[in-house]
């Protein structure tokens, strides 16, 4: 049987081939993949809770390792003092369609035509010590007292739009790693002519968080990240699957073919793409 | 089994071969001489029909892709040996011709003839070639070896993987050319021949081919013309002029000469953006081969 029976062009890409291709990127993109203060950035090797596998040419031509974020403010401070942080996804693997990686029990058994990642997220908060509390002392909040004959405070705290944050410096992150667990399926999306493929979530679940509103809430918050950060930035032109081949017809236009049950299909540890060629007038 | 498989139906390559023909057009011209005559042509020309065949002997076939020429003008030039009439003494005396018939010599120039002939639309040319498929990298000379991949895109000398095909047999039928060309060079001589006497009046013009009896037979006997007027042109746009070589190399550097399919390693998979290099793949291991349905690429990801 020939790959191209029910297309005119067939890609794909195996579980390895995949996970290579991931490895590239966390290596080569890094700060797709890590966020923090500017202090964790600018001391990435030092206080990431797992120093990544940086590629030599993204530290030539000066990229970020980590993705500037604003600190964690803590709240009541009225933004006069914030914390500084760093989350990051150290791991990623992938496995196709069958099953061959353990999932959690919450997400039962990988259904065909789906795939599962497993992440490791590991996350530290810049818990500053007691001595840099007290370099660092409370803002002057007048003591509660009588307001005036007008219902005036006397001696107001200034606006918080004038004063710049103060990251509380800390040496390094409290570090907690966490595993994380994604189901999900490959869909073809957007206008004809121009199809990405990108992955769609259907479960996700964190091992080991107790107690359960913790993690659901955390789950929550994941999945937003994948759903809003990490996804839509992974979403690959259905026509980079054809490595160039076509480029320069200028009236060959590709799409993905409708005669397979399944395109892309997941199956046989592989994610294989059937594309139609269209020649236009 | 491989990271990556790429497949192209039959039917895929046959889309792309005709986009490739597609776009193709050539011209060129040249010019020769060969004893009493000289010729030259200018051509230019396009490919239609034709249709690629996989073959799985790990080869395709191109088979019966048409040449059909736009242009394809020749000229002959004629260097005809002089020939006079008159001169004869009427009026002899001892001491000398009293009055001479006047002479009057023809075919003084070099040439003699131009011989335009339009052949445009009367000539069918066709290719057929047998090819196989093979992988090459290229690494560009001018790329320096501090450069990483990011340096040399950016220098334009990026590595290349490349497909290329290579021909095992190519078969050039040059010309089928229609019967009709033979009448059409025999109007053409006698027209350059009309205008070559053209200073002379009507009855001295039938006068001096009277004399020389078929000026036509002469120009035929000088370009060494046989029976076969179509071979005999054959012969010489094909063979004496080299439009064979100038065809076969035409359409073998268009279509087999380049790499007909390559990109750049390692593959670009995530653009350059916001000052962030762009995120590329290193591909290794690229192998091609050629079954009866399909062109299967196949290649890892590279460490």
């Amino acid at each position: 049987m020939a790959l191209t029976d029910h297309s005119d062009l067939y890609a794909s890409v195996t579980e390895s081939g995949f996970n290579h291709f991931v490895e590239h990127i966390m290596r080569k993109r890094p700060s797709l993949f890590a966020y923090g203060t500017q202090f964790v950035a600018d001391n990435w090797r030092k206080l990431l809770c797992e120093p990544p596998d940086v590629a030599p040419e993204v530290l030539r031509h000066q990229n970020p390792v980590v993705t500037v974020e604003d600190p964690i403010p803590l709240l009541g401070t009225d933004g006069q003092y914030g914390l500084n942080f760093g989350v990051q996804v150290s791991k990623l693997a992938l496995d196709l369609y069958p099953q061959s990686a353990q999932l959690p029990p919450e997400l039962g058994t990988l259904p065909d035509q789906h795939f599962s990642l497993y992440a490791q997220v590991c996350a530290g908060l810049g818990c500053p010590e007691d001595r840099t509390l007290e370099q660092f002392p409370p803002a002057p909040v007048p003591p509660f007292r009588p307001v005036d004959r007008e219902g005036r405070q006397t001696d107001p705290v200034p606006p918080s739009k004038d004063r710049q944050v103060i990251t509380l410096p800390s040496d390094r992150l409290l570090c907690c790693c966490l595993e994380l667990f994604v189901v999900g399926h490959f869909e073809i999306t957007g206008p004809a002519g121009s199809e990405v493929l990108e992955a769609k979530l259907d479960g996700l679940e964190i091992v080991d968080i107790r107690p359960d509103c913790l993690e659901a809430n955390l789950e929550c918050y994941l999945r937003l990240l994948m759903h809003y950060v990490v996804l839509p930035r992974l979403r690959i032109a259905v026509s980079a699957y054809t490595f160039g081949l076509l480029d320069g017809l200028a009236h060959v236009t590709l799409k993905p073919a409708t005669s397979v049950p399944h395109n892309p299909a997941v199956e046989d540890d592989q994610l294989k793409l059937y594309v139609d060629v269209e020649v236009t007038p | 089994m491989s990271d990556i498989t790429l497949a192209a139906s039959e039917s895929a390559f046959n889309t792309l071969f005709g986009q490739l023909r597609d776009a193709f057009t050539e011209s060129a011209s040249d010019s020769g001489s060969f004893g009493p005559f000289t010729a030259s042509y200018s051509v230019a020309f396009h490919l239609e029909n034709g249709s690629v065949d996989l073959r799985g002997n790990n080869t395709i076939k191109i088979s019966e892709l048409d040449i059909v020429w736009d242009t394809l003008a020749v000229t002959l030039g004629i260097d005809i040996p002089e020939q006079c009439v008159g001169g004869w003494c009427i009026i002899p005396t001892p001491f000398g011709c009293a009055l001479r018939v006047p002479k009057i010599c023809i075919f003084s120039d070099n040439p003699d003839l131009l011989i335009p002939i339009d052949l445009s639309g009367l000539l069918r040319s066709e290719v057929s070639l047998v090819a196989s498929l093979r992988t090459g990298y290229f690494v560009d000379p001018a790329r320096q070896p501090w450069m990483d991949y990011v340096d040399a895109e950016n220098a334009g000398v990026p590595n290349k993987w490349q497909l290329f095909v290579d021909p095992q047999t190519v078969d050039v039928d040059v010309f089928d050319i229609a019967d009709i060309v033979g009448d059409l060079l025999e109007h053409a001589i006698d027209a350059a021949i009309d205008t070559l006497l053209g200073f002379l009046p009507g009855w001295a013009r039938d006068l001096i081919k009277s004399l020389f009896g078929s000026l036509i037979d002469l120009v035929r006997d000088l370009l060494d013309i046989p029976d076969d007027i179509g071979e005999w042109l054959q012969d010489l746009l094909g063979t004496s002029l080299g439009l064979l070589n100038v065809i076969a190399t035409a359409i073998l550097d268009y279509l087999l000469k380049d790499p007909v399919w390559s990109f750049e390693d390692p593959f670009p998979i995530l653009d350059a953006a916001g000052g962030l290099i762009p995120v590329k793949i290193p591909v290794a291991n690229l192998a091609v081969h050629v079954t009866d349905d399909e062109m299967v690429v196949e290649a890892n990801v590279g460490p």
